[in-house]
């Protein structure tokens, strides 16, 4: 016993090995930037909830149709302006169409819009970013003073002449959308292209012998994928929103095909007697609005590295 | 400063002239003339209207007497409308339209403001949550949502408010509600994060280890510092009021040049779209300029002396 | 003994209690101060010197507090008064300037402005009197033309002029104590040595005590009579000048010192020699002594046990294992040492 005790004592007194220091340190496991990114997304509930909204409308809007028992352009003037019921869920307008299709067709219609005017104007605004940012001196300032010019006017009057200039229809809206809201993504690519252009594995990879558009796509540009993916997210409402309210000064798609403005703009006259024909298609617009908004504040968040814990 | 002014205004009128070229090309690039809209004309009053407006000038010499005509405020005649001039039109409505967005513009700054000053001091605290909330649904709600809705509970469900025109301040209520909702949760969400940010500010402790209140620290260090991201916002909300105010004039049938420009291209009036364009342009150009000025009083880092 | 020092401070315990638990910053710091007197507070990122000197000026901003202890400045203990006693205190009897001073200096108000706030507030005075005042405490710290450079913006002043502009804002009432919390780091070498000059001369002049505040062991050693060595919330040694520099009791500090680069004639051979791994996790705070995991002479009882302090003189005491009567013989650290533990 006593020896035991004495040999424990002893033993205090013995030096450590490095092991046994670094036993107690608390490692992190290293994730990569892109898992990391998701879980801190997963872990804002606001935004995992209009994600997975999205989702859902977006199958919603591809699929229903598809069994459906109504079309969008069904009329049955008999039925016109009901109230919801259980065969009408949503009611009907006042050609006597199922509301409720319509408003999943309006899905269709203004999520496309949003998605691809989003989708040029990313691709666009990336060319001239990359380019203008890349390439730096004179070039630079001249595109940016362009830039500078147009970024005067608001956007929403240039879409309206585009529109009077090439006529309404989804065509049109989307060239109009694309061709007018890629100068802010412009401007947040070159800022980002700037900043990358001095960071130290660009004059790595140049002394590898890279040419400069390998250098430009393969390195800078993914880096700059942060910012550039929020302003996607955040763009989509924007069209959204600019397409409805190009419906509601009427500009929009033709008839019978509707979308989330169209529709709201048709409710305006009657909408007093019958709420649900502007109520419904508002809410889908509302709601999904809402929800990428949600989710670009989300996603910036998560993208954030200042943000690790 | 005087050389700034000079250079600025400089730059200005190269913007408006961009812009008249830019407005006068589209015009003239649609498809069929002017009158397309209208019943097909018997082809002898067609050739006296084209007459009547060059419309048979070459397009350069057209160009240059528009240009020259914008220099002295005439913005020719309204196709639509005849007897009447683009100038006379935006004089007799402008009025309205500047009543409506100088409402809105003084309810932004002076309701959504102070409310992102107080829920950043309250962050947090279930007040900041709550008008956060408001914040969120005011920027995402579409403004004529809005408009409708509140049509609908106070116009005729309660029937407290008048539902259109602009004849009282009781007129008024709804349309700059609905027109400023937007801009009023979108400065208080940009006030609140601003002075988030300042407050987190080196500067800030300094001011407290020197002994200031937190009155002092807050409204003298913390807020002029918080403005200057709200006054480079400003330009685009007006733009924003501009714009937004087609749709708030159509729905409250309010007489203004907004919903007479949502007319003019139902119409097609070519020359009222145009003059009204460059008009709006213009009233953006000199409201970014003035922002400008403003943002070199507040911030001393900004040059405005070039020597 | 404690009616003659300006400042005491007694068993401080400050925490910050985060969402993700309660991170022990300080875990029971005592030390004091004299009137007149300049001691240096030196440790890396994470040692509690910073908070230390925020705790005492109860400038702690939401979600730290302190959790125990007392400051005793004046015999009053400051860590019992509000908010608004210590606004009287603070600028006035204690004044306190921070690293960088470009962001530390409000970039939309003039220096003077800025310089005179303080002074109004605290001294009642008139306008025109603070700006003579602010006019005289420039010309104090060596900025020239103080009448011009009162009427602009800290944009348009040099790096070195900037801190001491702040150390003239900081004077200008003239407090019995200044703490500089790392004054020097954002500066470049050569106006470094001028701003400790200042603060010497200062000091001297306006008989102000100072607590100094840095990573950097090499600013301390013109300036200040005492040094303070903190690591992992606790103090790890304390001495005078030549106590630390010449006799270390302590594995940090002779860390500490090992990592400064001498010039001497050998200096093509000399290799710096830094201290491995990282600062513990407040967390989660270790049993023992902190400084373990990176200790190269860690023996098991290190890791078990917090050591207790060991006064190796009136001024000098050191926390360490290794300077108990039952450890081995280290050359480096207890090699003077009989066996009661004097050196």
């Amino acid at each position: 016993m006593e020896n035991t005790q004495l040999k424990n004592a002893q033993d205090l007194w013995q030096p450590l090995s490095k092991a046994e220091r670094d036993a107690d340190k608390i490692v992190r496991p290293s994730m990569t930037y892109w898992q990391d990114v998701w879980r801190r997304l997963k872990g804002n509930k606001v935004a995992m909830g209009s994600l997975i909204f999205l989702v859902f409308l977006i199958l919603v809007a591809i699929f229903v149709p598809m069994f459906w028992p109504y079309s969008y352009s069904d009329q049955n003037l008999m039925n016109a302006n009901q109230s919801p019921t259980a065969e009408h869920i949503f009611g009907t307008d006042k050609h006597g169409r199922d509301l409720f299709i319509r408003v999943i067709y309006g899905a269709r219609i203004s999520l496309t819009v949003g998605i691809a005017a989003s989708i040029i104007n990313l691709v666009v605004g990336v060319v001239y970013g990359g380019i203008s940012g890349y390439v730096g001196g004179r070039t630079d300032n001249l595109m940016m003073r362009i830039v500078d010019i147009l970024y005067t006017i608001p956007l929403t009057l240039y879409v309206i002449l585009l529109m009077v200039w090439l006529g309404a229809g989804m065509k049109s809206i989307l060239i109009a959308i694309g061709t007018t809201y890629w100068i802010s993504m412009a401007r947040i690519v070159r800022g980002q292209i700037l900043s990358l252009k001095e960071q130290e594995y660009v004059m790595a990879a140049r002394t590898l012998g890279a040419s400069d558009s390998r250098i430009l796509f393969k390195h800078l540009v993914p880096n700059a994928m942060g910012p550039i993916i929020v302003t996607m997210t955040m763009s989509i409402p924007s069209a959204i929103f600019t397409e409805a309210f190009l419906s509601f000064i009427g500009l929009g798609v033709s008839a019978p095909k509707a979308s989330w403005g169209v529709l709201a703009n048709d409710a305006l006259g009657s909408f007093m007697l019958y709420p649900h024909h502007l109520f419904f298609p508002a809410l889908a617009l509302s709601l999904t609005m809402l929800a990428f908004n949600f989710l670009g504040d989300g996603l910036r968040d998560a993208l954030d590295p200042k943000m690790r814990k | 400063m005087g050389r700034y002014v000079l250079k600025r205004i400089g730059s200005m009128v190269i913007t408006l002239f961009v812009i008249t070229t830019f407005t006068f090309i589209m015009m003239h690039l649609v498809p069929g003339g002017p009158f397309t809209s209208e019943k097909k004309l018997p082809p002898e009053i067609e050739r006296a209207l084209a007459e009547k407006y060059n419309l048979n000038d070459p397009i350069s010499t057209q160009y240059f007497d528009y240009l020259k005509g914008v220099a002295q405020g005439d913005l020719g005649p309204s196709f639509k409308y005849k007897g009447r001039d683009v100038s006379g039109m935006i004089a007799d409505y402008f009025p309205v339209s500047a009543q409506l967005g100088g409402i809105a513009i003084a309810v932004i700054l002076l309701i959504g403001v102070p409310i992102g000053v107080i829920s950043a001091l309250k962050q947090g605290t279930w007040l900041d949550s709550f008008v956060m909330l408001f914040a969120i649904l005011g920027v995402t709600i579409p403004s004529f949502v809005l408009a409708a809705l509140m049509i609908y509970v106070f116009g005729v469900k309660l029937k407290v408010l008048p539902t259109s025109r602009w004849a009282s301040p009781k007129h008024m209520v709804m349309p700059v509600f609905a027109l400023a909702a937007y801009s009023v949760a979108f400065i208080a969400r940009l006030t609140r994060s601003s002075m988030l940010e300042v407050i987190q500010q080196d500067y800030i402790r300094t001011a407290r280890a020197k002994g200031l209140s937190e009155g002092v620290v807050v409204f003298k260090h913390a807020l002029k510092n918080a403005l200057i991201p709200i006054v480079t916002y400003i330009g685009p909300m007006a733009a924003g009021i501009l714009t937004g105010s087609f749709v708030i004039e159509k729905i409250f049938a309010i007489p203004g040049m907004g919903r007479m420009f949502v007319e003019s291209i139902s119409n097609r009036d070519y020359t009222v779209i145009m003059g009204v364009t460059i008009f709006y342009a213009a009233i953006l150009v000199v409201m970014v300029f003035i922002v400008d000025l403003v943002y070199g009083v507040i911030d001393p880092r900004i040059k405005i002396d070039e020597d | 003994m404690s009616s003659e020092n300006l400042l005491d401070v007694k068993n401080l315990k400050t925490s910050f209690f985060t969402h993700v638990g309660e991170v022990k910053a300080i875990r029971g710091v005592d030390f004091h101060l004299k009137k007149g007197e300049a001691i240096g507070i030196v440790g890396e990122s994470g040692s509690g010197k910073s908070v230390t000197s925020l705790s005492v000026m109860k400038l702690l901003l939401n979600p730290g507090k302190i959790i125990d202890g007392q400051i005793l400045f004046n015999g009053e203990d400051l860590a019992t008064k509000t908010d608004k006693e210590m606004q009287s205190i603070r600028g006035n009897e204690i004044s306190m300037i921070f690293q960088d001073p470009m962001t530390s200096l409000n970039p939309v108000y003039t220096i003077g402005d800025q310089i005179m706030e303080a002074i109004i507030k605290h001294q009642k005075v008139s306008k025109e009197e603070a700006r003579k005042k602010a006019v005289e405490m420039l010309r104090l710290v060596g900025i020239p033309s103080p009448e011009k450079r009162i009427k602009q913006y800290p944009h348009e002043f040099s790096g070195g002029m900037r801190q001491r502009a702040m150390i003239a804002m900081a004077l200008s009432c003239e407090p019995q104590l200044l703490i500089a919390d790392e004054p020097t780091t954002a500066l470049d070498v050569t106006i470094q040595a001028q701003i400790l000059e200042l603060m010497k001369d200062l000091k001297d002049r306006l008989n102000t005590s100072i607590i100094l505040i840095t990573h950097d062991l090499g600013v301390v050693v013109d300036v200040c009579s005492r040094i303070i060595v903190m690591y992992g919330g606790l103090i790890m040694e304390e001495g005078s000048s030549e106590e630390i520099f010449y006799n270390p009791k302590h594995p940090y500090t002779l860390g500490l010192l090992k990592s400064i680069p001498k010039i001497t004639e050998k200096s093509d051979k000399q290799r710096l020699i830094p201290i491995d791994g990282t600062p513990p996790d407040l967390l989660k705070p270790p049993k023992g002594c902190p400084f373990a995991p990176r200790c190269d002479f860690a023996m098991r009882i290190c890791m078990e046990q917090s050591p207790e302090y060991t006064q190796m003189s009136p001024t000098h005491r050191s926390m360490c294992h290794l300077l108990h009567p039952d450890a081995p013989s280290v050359p480096e650290i207890n090699g003077n040492m009989n066996k009661e533990g004097q050196a």
